[in-house]
């Protein structure tokens, strides 16, 4: 579903991701982990085709995103780490502008919104202006829009960073539906057990380098992935 | 700890207008672009206090030989402090109470006092930049016409500082006012905008009338000279500290701009929280289900273009300037139409049918090419560009959007006003059916331009939407660049009116403007398209 081939990028003299490889098929939960600065963001952004990369290839189902980007970013869902969006907007209308830009026929979006806000709690709220939204609601919305025109591909950005409890579990059990159905969701997250529990694979970057990735039971083996992190962290140091 | 908030409040303000924000580029620009930017800044610079040195000539030469000096000296002041309150009175909200990094320093063991402060002095600095202006060709012109005296220069420079200061305190009530009724309504927006375009309103009414102004100052001098004294006693103290350099003139004028300024302060500062905090205070909207109408693509960036531009008073002041000029123009034209005919039959032997359509499409579009939302709205998306980047939008998209807002923001005005004004002056249909044309794809040009150096200068980061909208290097382009398309396309009539006729004149001035839009358009499409694949924040 997406494919990671030698992708680097520079950034001037810095490259914040260096030749990286990672292959997410349909029906997996990656986990993509690593310090602050490892390049995880500038990952995504790039599989987003948000920014551009100096060399390497990134596939989604197949397509490259430099090739035939639009093709790519309708199969697919972004959701970032800090949900800054069109404050001046209601959630209702923040959402039907979404369903616009992805073309959802009208039955379809009602029925979404309304599936997705009643889960999240959001219903009430839908009518206020963006602005007077928590950032916990916020991240709800930005979650909601990325589900109502069904990706096959979402990639998330620490997801869970300002979502309660309960909406976090509601978030699990959604990525999990999507790979059942044969979506992939790919996600970078510093809270590792929910990666350990949740992933399906896992990859730890470091200074843009890949230095491990694979199933998730491989990776941590008998410990636990906070110990296998700080492991190798001091290792490379 | 108050030093550290104005050091960074300080370079906050010199990186906004300076120095570049686009991080991770390869290029940075040139030493020769940069040199460019100066000389033209300080030529736009020097034409403004030119302008205003005219202006107070003969001032300066009446009241000193009346040896009413300190008069000259209290009508600048008035008009320092006029000029300095109404340029910053529209931002003060933005730059003090809706500052992206308020809830920020909220939250660090800073008191509400000291931010508020540091954001006034911000203000202060920024009003001192407007002020100098005006003050700079006070005080030369002056000293042409009395002599050089250091102590009157370093009393004028002290004094005028300490007008900032006033200024500064009246503004910040002003802004604090209405940032106070915004937090408590939720349509505030509204009468913030009406409230901004009936000041700016008035201020334009002012300038038009500047020289009559002045004419009735000359021959009333002392008559308002005493107005002042009784009325606007800070005004008077100035006045008297700069020519009959009083040193108990000097500490009242001390007195009346320092203690404002600081209780000003301290009560703004009590309500600081509770109007940064305000908006999620006001009650909430019930939500309803309805049925959800469904756009394009296209339609829906152009609805949320709408959205952004309506929902901002600042923005709308703004980059709708030209609008509401057309308006005031008109309406001045519909009273005094034989004093605007009258007065292009003195510009030469051309019979004055032969002027008229030129003349009012210069003003027209003049006004329109201020009419320049599209030169901060891609600069606007801050942030969220990233998000859009992320969704099957296209550049043809997103250009579409960008462009037809500020077209259609300023279609109606433009329209009505060309035809009113036409009519006032029975100007034959044809010619302007003809002038409609040509101001159209005028128009269409001008919105090109604010837009492609909004392509070519974007601005992503940044701390208020003030820095943005009023200080940033595509609006300041569009507009230098919107008065040169209205120069270079009307103007040259003024030397070929005996060659050609005005309508085989419109028919050109359309054949430009629509090729060099045309060309713009190329440019948007191909060198465009590459940059919106670059764009990110």
């Amino acid at each position: 579903m997406l494919s990671i081939k030698n992708l680097t990028k520079k950034y001037g003299e810095k490259t914040a991701v260096d030749n990286l490889s990672l292959e997410i098929a349909p029906g997996e939960i990656y986990g993509f982990i690593g310090h602050n600065g490892a390049g995880k963001t500038t990952t995504i952004k790039a599989c987003c085709g948000i920014i551009g990369f100096d060399s390497g290839e990134i596939l989604i189902d197949g397509v490259s995103i430099k090739d035939k980007p639009l093709e790519c970013k309708r199969k697919m869902a972004y959701i970032p780490d800090n949900p800054d969006i069109y404050d001046f907007l209601s959630g209702i209308k923040y959402l039907n502008f979404v369903a616009d830009i992805y073309q959802i026929p009208k039955a379809e979006r009602e029925e979404k919104i309304r599936k997705y806000a009643d889960m999240f709690e959001l219903t009430d709220s839908l009518a206020e202006t963006i602005s007077s939204y928590s950032h916990g609601m916020k991240q709800k919305l930005v979650i909601i829009s990325a589900l109502i025109h069904s990706p096959k591909l979402m990639i998330l950005d620490e997801p869970f960073v300002g979502l309660d409890p309960k909406a976090a579990h509601i978030l699990k059990g959604l990525m999990a539906e999507l790979c059942s159905q044969g979506g992939a969701i790919f996600f970078s997250t510093h809270v590792l057990e929910v990666a350990e529990k949740l992933c399906d694979k896992i990859a730890i970057i470091k200074n843009g380098r890949l230095i491990i990735s694979g199933e998730t039971h491989d990776v941590i083996g008998n410990t636990s992935l906070e110990d296998v992190f700080l492991e190798l962290e001091d290792e490379n140091v | 700890m108050f030093k550290a908030l104005l050091k960074v409040n300080l370079t906050s303000l010199f990186h906004s207008i300076f120095v570049g924000q686009k991080k991770n580029q390869k290029k940075k620009s040139s030493a020769v672009s940069k040199v460019l930017i100066a000389v033209f800044a300080v030529f736009i610079v020097a034409v403004l206090m030119g302008n205003v040195g005219l202006m107070l000539g003969s001032l300066a030469k009446a009241f000193i030989a009346l040896d009413m000096g300190w008069l000259y000296f209290s009508v600048s002041a008035i008009m320092i402090f006029l000029l300095t309150f109404i340029g910053s009175v529209f931002i003060t909200q933005n730059l003090i109470f809706n500052a992206k990094d308020n809830e920020l320093l909220l939250s660090m063991p800073i008191p509400p006092f000291f931010i508020l402060s540091s954001r006034v002095l911000l203000l202060f600095t920024l009003n001192m930049m407007y002020g100098i202006i005006m003050a700079l060709p006070t005080i030369a012109v002056y000293l042409m016409h009395a002599g050089f005296s250091a102590s009157t220069l370093v009393l004028f420079i002290v004094s005028s500082l300490l007008l900032l200061l006033l200024s500064s305190a009246v503004t910040c009530i002003f802004g604090w006012l209405i940032a106070l009724i915004s937090s408590r309504f939720k349509k505030s927006n509204i009468i913030q905008t009406v409230l901004s375009f009936a000041l700016f309103g008035v201020y334009f009414v002012v300038c038009m009338n500047l020289q009559g102004y002045m004419e009735m100052l000359v021959s009333n001098g002392e008559i308002i000279g005493n107005a002042i004294k009784k009325a606007m006693p800070p005004f008077y103290y100035f006045g008297i500290v700069c020519s009959e350099h009083s040193l108990k003139a000097l500490i009242a004028l001390a007195l009346i701009s320092i203690i404002p300024f600081i209780i000003g302060c301290y009560i703004i500062s009590k309500s600081f929280v509770t109007i940064t905090a305000g908006k999620k205070q006001a009650s909430k909207t019930k939500y309803v289900e309805k049925e959800l109408k469904v756009s394009s693509v296209k339609s829906a960036l152009l609805r949320k273009e709408f959205g952004k531009f309506f929902s901002s008073p600042l923005f709308i002041l703004n980059s709708a300037t030209g609008c509401l000029m057309q308006i005031i123009f008109t309406v001045m034209l519909s009273v005094k139409s034989n004093d605007f005919i009258d007065f292009l039959s003195s510009a030469g032997e051309t019979s004055i049918l032969g002027y008229i359509p030129i003349a009012v499409c210069l003003i027209m579009g003049l006004c329109a090419s201020m009419v320049n939302q599209s030169a901060a709205s891609i600069s606007l998306e801050g942030s969220k560009i990233n998000m859009l980047r992320a969704m099957p939008v296209t550049s043809d998209d997103f250009y579409y959007s960008k462009f037809m807002s500020n077209y259609i923001i300023g279609l109606p005005t433009l329209v009505a006003c060309t035809v009113i004004s036409c009519v006032f002056l029975g100007v034959e249909p044809l010619t302007t059916a003809l002038m409609l044309v040509t101001l159209l794809i005028f128009f269409a040009l001008t919105t090109s331009i604010n837009m492609t150096a909004n392509i070519c200068l974007p601005r992503f980061v940044w701390n208020s939407e003030t820095v943005v909208i009023k200080q940033s290097g595509s609006v300041m382009v569009s507009m230098l660049g919107g008065m040169g398309a209205s120069a270079v396309v009307f103007a040259p009539f003024f030397l070929l009116h005996k060659y050609v006729s005005p309508n085989i004149y419109l028919l050109c001035a359309a054949a430009v403007s629509a090729a060099v839009f045309a060309a713009i358009m190329r440019f948007v499409k191909t060198s465009g398209k590459v940059r919106f694949e670059q764009m990110y924040a």
